[in-house]
């Protein structure tokens, strides 16, 4: 009875202890700021701490300020043999706009197991009249125009005011969407200046912004992060070379700093009517045309050089539309370009060269060469045309002297274009009356009907010859004896010497038959003659004579024939016989 | 005997005229369907020439026509379809070809039944011969080729051997053309996709799943026939269900 009250209260212990150790080894979530009410263009730190474990931190929720994570550390503590984990996630927050900002409850996953910190209010506090804020760092963006046109350049500027010492600075450009930026070539300058009776350090940098497309536009917060340095040593030692900042102990603040989000609505570009073709050009230009030669002869070339400067998407400058006379070859050069990006916009040349290669003699013109920009200050599209240039084309001197390099007729005339249907429609109905008359096709029956008609005719014409021919007629009698001989001649055991007399009768009755004369012996020449009127070739002929010879040589001689021998001569004759016949 | 003689010459005169008149109808159908073509009435000119083909009049001028007029109606899928029976009757007609390019290009499916380059220059012949051409090609090389051989049993001449394996050669190319020709005319089904947008079934009714959509002149072969519903093969492993009323057979 007392043994088992003992094991229950063991079984109650271990129990509380089990419960304690896991209320104990529970994470504990929380989430701090290092400030609750900051100015405008100021950033406060956040800190969520997983105690006892490690956790996923989902920041999605936050919408009222712009997130930038500051990174994670852990620390581990050792207490009277307890071990206890600590991990910070710390992440710098820049508001995005004024008055009571909420961070909302965030979920911390930890040990799958999803827990929230608490929400913190922020209050935002208005901006001032006063451009400093009462700030020892902040930044501006502004922009040149508010509202350009379609393609216009923009200049947008970035200032970084500081009072104070700061280190690591680390510049976040804005993303410009609906613009094409560049940033402009040394444009980044620093100098002091006083604002509101205090004196700031000024760091300014200019980006070229070209916008794409109208309508409305934003620019984002662009954002600074970096180190304010603050002096801790505030008690002067008793040894003034102490006092200096070198020896002093200062301590870095990090901070965030963000502009103001900027808005631009881009004005469409009025309808273009004027002669000609717009240039997409938007800003002020010029154009300039210039031949290297202006009187030359047939075949020799001569260079157009048109410029087109000034200030604005020169970039953006095709080739201008130049009317070269027809008596010209043309060979356009790629254009070279020296462009600029400047506090003004873009700025520079774009120069189209064109090789001109005189096809007649003549006095020739080249016509005006017009550029259609928009012109941004009187808003309206300007034409701008180039002075015209006249060409005098001689006879080629060279051409009675080397006629190899005389350019072929053929080149002289226009180059030939591939044909286009300019318009798409069908051909016109067909009215002929045949139309009504049903076009039958032939059918399955008929087709087989004709195939097959002719063979049949064949078939019958051979039916019919096999039967009318008389028996007694010599073509017949002598092939049947060929056959009757061949016949004999494959006997087994049969002599050589009445085998060969057998081939022999074979042969000659054959080629009997094919004469269709009655006979017991032919001459070479027979043989051969009879083939050869027969329609058979002058080589087929002739090696039915060699091997009748064959068998007359074997069958005369007293040599004898082994069986191989044998074989091949019958076979060749057989095949010889069935040719024949 | 006499009166039976008036009786046959009066018969005989009733059928020629009755013959005569529907004739005459039938060209008056035909005329007015170029009339109203002329005169942009394209829907009244299609079923003008509709109602000459129902007549069973077989004729690729005919069916010109009527492509011609559903076409400019803007029935892609009826175009389509008597353009491609108009090309069994006249394959190398130049307008006819010309119209059905046109009508292809303002289909919206990529063609089903693409056509290998290297299997048209191997068999050119099939393509440069419509399938009559073929047909009397094959007929007159094997009767040469037959005559040939009966000249030679009848003069026991051993003549014409080269001639004789050409037309062999040619007799049994043409032969086996125009076999595989009539085949593909009797046993493969082709039809046109006549509505603007079909959906292509998984089963023979309305609620099946859809399994691709072809839309109107789209060209697909009939697979199998069963209710009021054909199984078509398009391109690819393609194949599904849709009512014989969405597709017209070539």
């Amino acid at each position: 009875m007392i043994g088992r009250k003992w094991n229950c209260w063991v079984f109650v212990t271990f129990f509380a202890i089990l419960t304690l150790c896991a209320s104990v080894h529970a994470a504990e979530i929380q989430a701090v700021v290092d400030r609750t009410r900051i100015g405008p263009g100021e950033s406060l730190e956040l800190t969520v701490s997983v105690k006892g474990g490690e956790g996923t931190v989902d920041i999605s929720p936050i919408r009222d300020f712009k997130v930038l994570s500051g990174g994670t550390s852990t620390s581990v503590q050792i207490i009277n043999g307890r071990m206890s984990k600590e991990v910070n996630h710390s992440y710098t927050l820049i508001p995005l706009k004024e008055g009571r900002l909420v961070i909302p409850p965030l979920t911390v996953m930890t040990d799958k197991t999803p827990r929230k910190t608490a929400e913190i209010i922020i209050t935002v506090s208005p901006k001032t009249q006063d451009q400093t804020g009462g700030q020892d760092v902040f930044a501006e963006g502004k922009i040149s125009n508010p509202s350009p046109y379609e393609g216009e350049p923009i200049i947008y500027t970035f200032r970084l005011y500081n009072a104070v010492q700061i280190a690591n600075a680390q510049f976040q450009k804005p993303e410009f969407s609906g613009f094409t930026a560049k940033e402009v070539e040394k444009s980044q300058k620093t100098y002091r200046t006083a604002l509101n009776g205090r004196e700031y350090n000024v760091t300014a940098l200019t980006i070229l912004l070209i916008p794409v497309g109208a309508g409305p536009k934003t620019i984002d917060p662009a954002i600074l992060e970096c180190d304010v340095v603050r002096r801790q040593s505030t008690r002067r030692s008793p040894f003034g070379m102490l006092d200096d900042p070198f020896f002093g102990q200062n301590s870095l603040e990090h901070r965030a700093i963000r502009t103001e989000p900027l808005s631009v609505t881009v004005k469409p570009l009025p309808p273009f009517d004027g002669n000609g073709q717009f240039s997409g050009l938007v800003g002020e230009f010029q154009i300039q045309s210039q031949v290297d030669k202006t009187s030359l002869d047939v075949g020799e070339s001569a260079t157009l050089s048109v410029t087109v400067s000034g200030t604005g998407n020169i970039m953006d400058a095709s080739a201008p539309e130049i009317g070269i006379p027809d008596a010209f070859k043309s060979y356009k050069d790629a254009p070279q370009e020296k462009i600029q990006p400047g506090v003004n916009g873009y700025a520079g040349e774009k120069v189209f060269r064109t090789a001109l290669v005189p096809l007649k003699e003549g006095q020739y013109t080249l016509e005006p060469i017009a550029l259609n920009f928009f012109d941004v200050p009187s808003g309206r599209y300007r034409t701008r045309l180039t002075a015209p240039v006249s060409i005098s084309v001689h006879p080629s001197r060279e051409k009675d002297k080397i006629e190899v390099y005389a350019p072929p007729a053929s080149e002289a005339r226009p180059l030939k274009k591939n044909v286009e249907f300019t318009g798409r429609d069908i051909l016109p109905l067909k009215e002929d009356m045949n139309a009504l008359e049903t076009q039958i096709p032939m059918t399955t029956v008929w087709l087989w009907a004709f195939l097959l008609t002719p063979a049949l005719f064949c078939l019958g014409v051979k039916v019919y010859l096999t039967r009318t021919t008389k028996k007694d007629d010599p073509s017949s009698l002598m092939a049947q004896r060929a056959e009757q001989a061949l016949k004999d001649a494959s006997q087994p055991g049969i002599p050589a010497e009445e085998f060969l007399t057998c081939l022999s009768r074979s042969l000659i009755s054959i080629l009997l038959s094919r004469a269709g004369i009655k006979g017991e012996s032919l001459t070479y020449a027979e043989a051969e003659l009879i083939l050869k009127s027969g329609g058979f070739s002058e080589e087929a002929a002739r090696s039915a004579t060699r091997l009748l010879e064959r068998i007359d040589s074997a069958r005369f001689s007293s040599q004898g024939m082994d069986l191989e021998s044998r074989e091949t001569l019958l076979s060749e004759t057989r095949e010889l016989v069935r040719k024949i016949s | 005997m006499k009166g039976f003689k008036l009786i046959l010459i009066f018969f005989l005169l009733i059928l020629c005229t009755v013959q005569s008149a529907g004739a005459s109808e039938t060209a008056r159908t035909f005329l007015d369907g170029i009339k109203d073509y002329k005169e942009n009435r394209f829907t009244e000119s299609a079923a003008a020439f509709s109602r000459v083909a129902d007549e069973g009049i077989k004729n690729g001028k005919l069916f010109y026509n009527l492509g011609n007029a559903y076409l400019k109606n803007g029935d892609i899928g009826n175009a389509m379809l008597w353009y491609e029976r108009a090309l069994k009757l006249l394959p190398h007609d130049p307008d006819l070809k010309f119209n059905f390019e046109y009508a292809v290009s303002l289909t919206k499916d990529e063609r089903g039944d693409k056509e290998y380059p290297l299997v048209r220059i191997l068999f050119f012949w099939k393509y440069l011969l419509s399938q009559t051409q073929t047909q009397w090609a094959a007929i007159i090389f094997n009767l040469i080729f037959w005559a040939l051989m009966t000249i030679r049993l009848i003069r026991r001449k051993n003549r014409f051997q080269t001639i004789g394996h050409v037309m062999l050669a040619l007799g049994l190319i043409f032969t086996f053309t125009a076999v595989y020709n009539d085949y593909e005319t009797n046993f493969i089904k082709e039809a046109v996709i006549l509505p603007a947008r079909v959906s292509i079934r998984s089963g023979l009714t309305d609620d099946a799943t859809e399994l691709f959509v072809l839309h109107a002149g789209a060209k697909v072969k009939i697979d199998k026939e069963k209710d009021d519903y054909i199984r078509i093969a398009f391109s690819d492993g393609k194949i599904g269900w849709i009512k014989k009323s969405d597709a017209g057979v070539i």
